[in-house]
């Protein structure tokens, strides 16, 4: 299978304070297409930066990123930001809902950028919706959602305009057990049933289990990696 | 407009803050539509008065006696067309707080002179064959529900011989202004009736009003006719009627600096206080604009959607606050002839709320568009 995600020898720097800082030296690394892949490593070993990378949200400072066929570190603002649109849905630890908005209103969100009539922005926010399993709960807003309701929604927008990518920083990071299994399975299964590409940033080897494969960062190096076998 | 209701809902985000801001928006342009509203309304109806009349006031004061005798030397200037002269006096009917205007002239040249107020040829020529009688305003007469056949009296600051101040009036017919109906008001009433019963300042009036051909020799007639009677005892002072208007406005004050040192105050301290608001607004949603920026918002869209919750906001409140500003020029009407808010204040407050939404929303937009996704997102 073709490689959705292609690093090739990136650098990223951090200034702090008087110090530039290299969070990640020199990482290759390869996704293929539908791929479930699980960023692990200990705090500050630069998985988010990576993760930051892959969604073009940040830029390297040396070493070329390839995601979706497009080689995003040369795009301008304005360019990644459309290449956002297109390719990438993104999930985080906190949800970052709009709280002013409601559920289906915040799903919507990502379509607005399209080209799309309101009806069919609205049908293909009840599909996503429906797929969440939160079509009784469109017209609430996040404040009146459990945080597992919060992070379905989440997904919902991530997926709603039909990306390319799903990016997840600590999608199970801020809920329990019960709910986290709940999200990584409806993850697992926009993998598996959807064909997704989902690349996760998580510390957590129990929801890395869901992953088909898992790549070790260390003091911003890839030190390791597993392969779950098809089973 | 599919970004409109992203945009509504951000304004309401904190909704005290958002009423608190409108609010200032709103009391800042009520109150440039108020004092600009009078102002322009003001100057506009300076505009409109008739270059082709000349007033003859007494020189030292407007309402010192001028001989009845002035009559014939003014209609003698050249380029004077006619010449109407007036006793003008204000009555008290019935009670205090009912006052009527007492315009005591010579009715024929009266109606010509003042070719905007209108009546009946059968009013004019019943006033001339009635004595005491009196052609009402129609604001008046619908004020005190008179018509015509009926007969009041009024008590005045003028004596008459018998002692007494009160004059009572026929009413003969009903006068109208077509230039600024509300402004039909008062009554005319015949000058020799009001001249043979007073006991002071006989054969004299308040004012001449000269009709003159040329508008563009004002200034020389006026000179020729207050040299008529230059080292005279009663000396003349001869204006036309916008300068007669803007000396009445100049009494107040320079309305024109008062209304743009009290906006520009108001309009500066709404900018930086609207500016703060939006500031903290901003940097309260940092989390939400970088998950805008996230799911593909470009910078420029970012910025745009600052921008348009503070033009929406600065707009809405300009609509009430304009609108309340006419609503309260309305009600000085009566008290000052203001017809209402000229169109031209309207698009200058409009176009104000943009220039002020644009100034007190580009830092906050700034802000906006210089966001890095990443670092916001770790809250760095």
């Amino acid at each position: 299978m073709a490689a959705i995600v292609s690093l090739k020898n990136v650098v990223k720097r951090y200034v702090r304070g008087k110090q530039r800082v290299e969070v990640l030296h020199g990482v290759d690394l390869e996704c293929e297409a539908g791929e479930f892949l699980a960023l692990m490593g200990p705090s500050g070993s630069g998985k988010t930066t990576l993760l930051n990378l892959i969604g073009g949200l940040d830029r390297p400072d040396e070493g070329e990123v390839i995601v979706a066929g497009e080689r995003i570190d040369r795009l301008s603002s304005g360019q990644l930001a459309k290449w956002r649109a297109r390719h990438v849905g993104f999930v985080f630890q906190f949800y970052n809902l709009l709280p002013v908005l409601t559920a289906e209103r915040n799903v919507e969100v990502p379509l607005l950028l399209t080209k799309l009539s309101r009806a069919q922005r609205r049908k293909n926010v009840a599909a996503a919706l429906e797929l969440v399993g939160l079509t009784d709960r469109a017209k609430h807003k996040p404040t009146e959602l459990s945080g597992g309701q919060q992070q379905r929604v989440a997904i919902a927008r991530a997926i709603v305009a039909d990306p390319t990518i799903i990016v997840c920083d600590e999608p199970t990071g801020d809920l329990d057990r019960e709910n986290a299994e709940d999200i990584l399975g409806l993850l697992q299964m926009l993998n598996q049933r959807q064909g997704k590409t989902i690349v996760m940033v998580t510390h957590d080897p129990r929801a890395a289990e869901f992953a088909s494969r898992r790549l070790y960062l260390d003091k911003g190096r890839l030190v390791h990696q597993e392969t779950r076998s098809a089973a | 407009m599919k970004f409109l209701p992203l945009i509504w809902k951000g304004i309401w985000r904190k909704r005290g803050r958002a009423i608190l801001i409108l609010l200032q928006i709103v009391v800042a342009f009520t109150l440039f539509g108020l004092l600009q509203g009078l102002n322009g309304a003001v100057k506009q109806a300076i505009a409109s008065t008739h270059a082709d009349r000349l007033y003859v006031v007494g020189r030292s004061a407007m309402g010192e006696p001028l001989p009845l005798a002035y009559l014939e030397q003014i209609r003698g200037v050249p380029g004077v067309r006619d010449v109407n002269y007036r006793l003008q006096f204000g009555g008290q009917y019935q009670r205090p707080g009912q006052g009527v205007v007492i315009a005591a002239t010579d009715v024929e040249s009266f109606f010509r002179v003042f070719s905007e107020v209108s009546t009946s040829r059968e009013s004019i020529d019943a006033l001339r064959a009635t004595p005491s009688g009196a052609i009402v305003g129609r604001v008046t007469a619908e004020e005190y529900g008179w018509k015509v056949g009926d007969r009041f009296t009024i008590q005045t600051p003028i004596p008459r011989t018998d002692g007494s101040r009160e004059f009572t009036f026929d009413i003969v017919g009903i006068f109208e202004n077509t230039d600024r109906p509300e402004q039909s008001i008062g009554a005319i009433a015949n000058y020799a009736y009001i001249n043979e019963a007073r006991a002071r300042n006989r054969n004299t009036v308040m004012l001449y009003t000269a009709l003159i051909d040329d508008p563009a020799k004002s200034a020389e007639i006026g000179f020729a006719i207050d040299s008529l009677f230059e080292n005279s005892t009663n000396e003349t002072r001869t204006q036309t009627e916008s300068q007669i208007a803007q000396s009445q406005i100049d009494r107040i004050g320079n309305l024109d600096y008062i209304a743009h040192a009290i906006t520009g105050a108001a309009f500066f301290a709404l900018l930086f206080a609207t500016g703060a608001l939006m500031m903290q607004s901003i940097r309260e949603r940092t989390p939400e604009l970088a998950v805008l920026k996230t799911v593909g918002f470009t910078d420029r869209l970012v910025m745009t959607l600052i921008l348009a919750e503070v033009l929406l906001l600065a707009l809405i409140g300009a609509a009430i606050g304009l609108w309340l500003g006419d609503f309260m020029l309305s009600m000085t009407r009566q008290m000052i002839g203001v017809t209402g808010m000229p169109a031209s204040i309207v698009v200058a407050g409009f176009v104000c709320a943009v220039l002020l939404a644009l100034a007190s929303g580009a830092i906050p937009a700034w802000r906006g568009l210089r966001l890095q996704v990443a670092q916001a997102l770790s809250g760095r």
